[in-house]
């Protein structure tokens, strides 16, 4: 008999545990059904992000007739964090200094900042051939970075000093060819705003956002650059992430627009606007080969598709995903932000790209 | 890396899974190896191994599966031990009382940490 109830209350027990496990378990993102902005795009947006941990995405499409947007469950006027599409504002920032005589692309980082005998090049830093580790190394970086996939958060958290110190103390490994650094290009933006003398969110607005009048875009660069309520994606697990503001890493992903303002992005760089005060194709076009059959220039890279060179930049912070395409040609782009970090958003921009170019949303 | 988070979750559970062994559970108590303590850490273990796996995995329509695999996991070696919990002691006695129930609380006191930390919004 006592046998019988012990077993009753083993069965209870597994039982239970499965339903808790039902009830509680993961949050897996569905994508949003509420469509904004053009019809078609939006449907074709719904059907693209049908299979995957998508929730809210919103688009922009520029081509030379017109630009429209779109949306699931976000609009145009959403703001989302475009991660590491900031580097090629970052970059765009030094051929601007560049033209105003502020420096030399050619010149070593160490003339702006407390690198020591660090022998890399702003344009090195730029296009990825520095030598630098993609991030900080050492046991204390690898445990910041492990507390933070744990909670969540910004793994970005040190200053201007802690950044120069780590890059200043890295060991350079492969430098002259492509390896992708966020610490490089965060030192690079860091330089750049040195040989201005202003903080970077700064150069930034003057060099790029308040001459494009893109008024929602900004770097916060640390949580107090944040109201309470800012937007949070959602981490790959499902839980609702921290803002990534980056810090001192903010010219490598720190910046937070919408696409509205993107797509006045995208439009400024095929039309070479007048209001970017230099010609983007400094930092568009090719300037070194990549492992991977492409090629670099300044942040941007090229590949082709389906026989046509496609620029483009992509981002990922800890709840938000994001691309930029351009097909240069064409004069046509496509950008697309979403609010999950397992959302990959890279083939439906390039799949939007080619719809766009071939004038399927005319 | 989608599967890592599962994996590990269900490398760490498959020892708890001894519980429900009815071999695995005699030869344990003839050699006075198993007490009611010692379940109590593991059931703490386990209901952190759900979280981590929880709280860390890449949830998708596609791997959302490997989530109620592990919870299945979870709930066969809770079972297990409630079944095997009736004829254990609640110290075995050949070993330190105070050791034991300090090592316990230890063992539960990491596991309640990880949970929370993972948990806290």
């Amino acid at each position: 008999m006592r046998g019988r109830r012990l077993l009753a209350l083993s069965l209870v027990i597994a039982t239970a545990t499965m339903f808790t496990g039902v009830l509680l378990g993961p949050h897996i993102p569905r994508s949003s059904t509420a469509h904004t902005g053009d019809p078609r795009i939006a449907g074709r947006l719904a059907e693209l992000a049908s299979d995957g941990a998508y929730h809210h995405l919103s688009v922009a499409v520029v081509t030379p007739e017109f630009t429209k947007f779109a949306g699931l469950g976000a609009d145009e006027r959403t703001s989302m964090e475009i991660g590491s599409i900031t580097k090629t504002m970052t970059s765009l920032l030094l051929i601007q200094a560049e033209a105003d005589d502020v420096l030399d692309i050619a010149d070593p980082a160490s003339m702006y900042l407390e690198l020591g005998t660090q022998p890399f090049t702003l344009e090195e830093l730029a296009s990825h051939r520095s030598g630098l580790p993609r991030v900080e190394s050492g046991i204390g970086a690898f445990l910041q970075g492990y507390v933070s996939q744990l909670r969540g958060s910004d793994p970005y958290t040190g200053g201007v000093d802690d950044l120069v110190s780590a890059a200043r103390g890295s060991g350079l490994s492969g430098a002259g060819s492509v390896s992708y650094s966020n610490m490089g290009v965060a030192v690079l933006g860091q330089a750049i705003a040195s040989a201005r003398g202003l903080p970077y969110e700064q150069v930034l607005g003057q060099g790029i956002f308040e001459p494009l009048g893109m008024t929602d875009s900004f770097a916060p660069v640390s949580s107090s650059g944040l109201t309470d309520d800012a937007p949070r994606g959602y981490t790959s697990s499902g839980r609702p992430a921290d803002p990534w503001t980056g810090n001192a890493h903010a010219p490598a992903g720190g910046v937070r627009s919408t696409a509205t303002d993107m797509a006045r992005y995208a439009s400024a760089l095929l039309t070479a606007d007048p209001a970017l005060r230099v010609d983007p194709a400094t930092s568009l076009d090719p300037r070194f080969d990549d492992d991977d059959g492409g090629s670099i220039g300044l942040a941007w890279f090229m590949d082709e598709r389906d026989g046509r060179t496609i620029t483009w930049h992509n981002g990922a912070t800890g709840g938000y995903r994001s691309m930029l395409v351009l097909d240069r040609a064409a004069g046509t782009a496509v950008y697309i932000a979403g609010d999950t970090a397992n959302g990959p958003v890279e083939g439906i921009a390039h799949a939007l790209l080619a719809e766009a170019t071939r004038g399927d949303f005319r | 890396m989608m599967w890592m988070a599962p994996a590990i979750g269900a490398l760490l559970l498959i020892p708890h899974l001894v519980a429900v062994l009815p071999r695995k559970r005699a030869s344990e108590r003839a050699a006075g190896k198993a007490d009611r303590l010692r379940l109590i850490a593991s059931a703490f273990e386990i209901v952190a191994v759900l979280v981590f796996v929880r709280q860390l995995g890449t949830w998708t329509p596609a791997t959302i599966a490997l989530w109620y695999v592990v919870v299945a996991l979870a709930a066969s070696a809770l079972a297990g031990m409630m079944y095997r919990s009736a004829g254990l002691p609640w110290i075995t006695d050949n070993s330190s009382h105070a050791r034991r129930i300090l090592g316990t609380a230890a063992g539960c006191l990491v596991a309640t940490t990880v949970i929370v930390v993972l948990l806290l919004p």
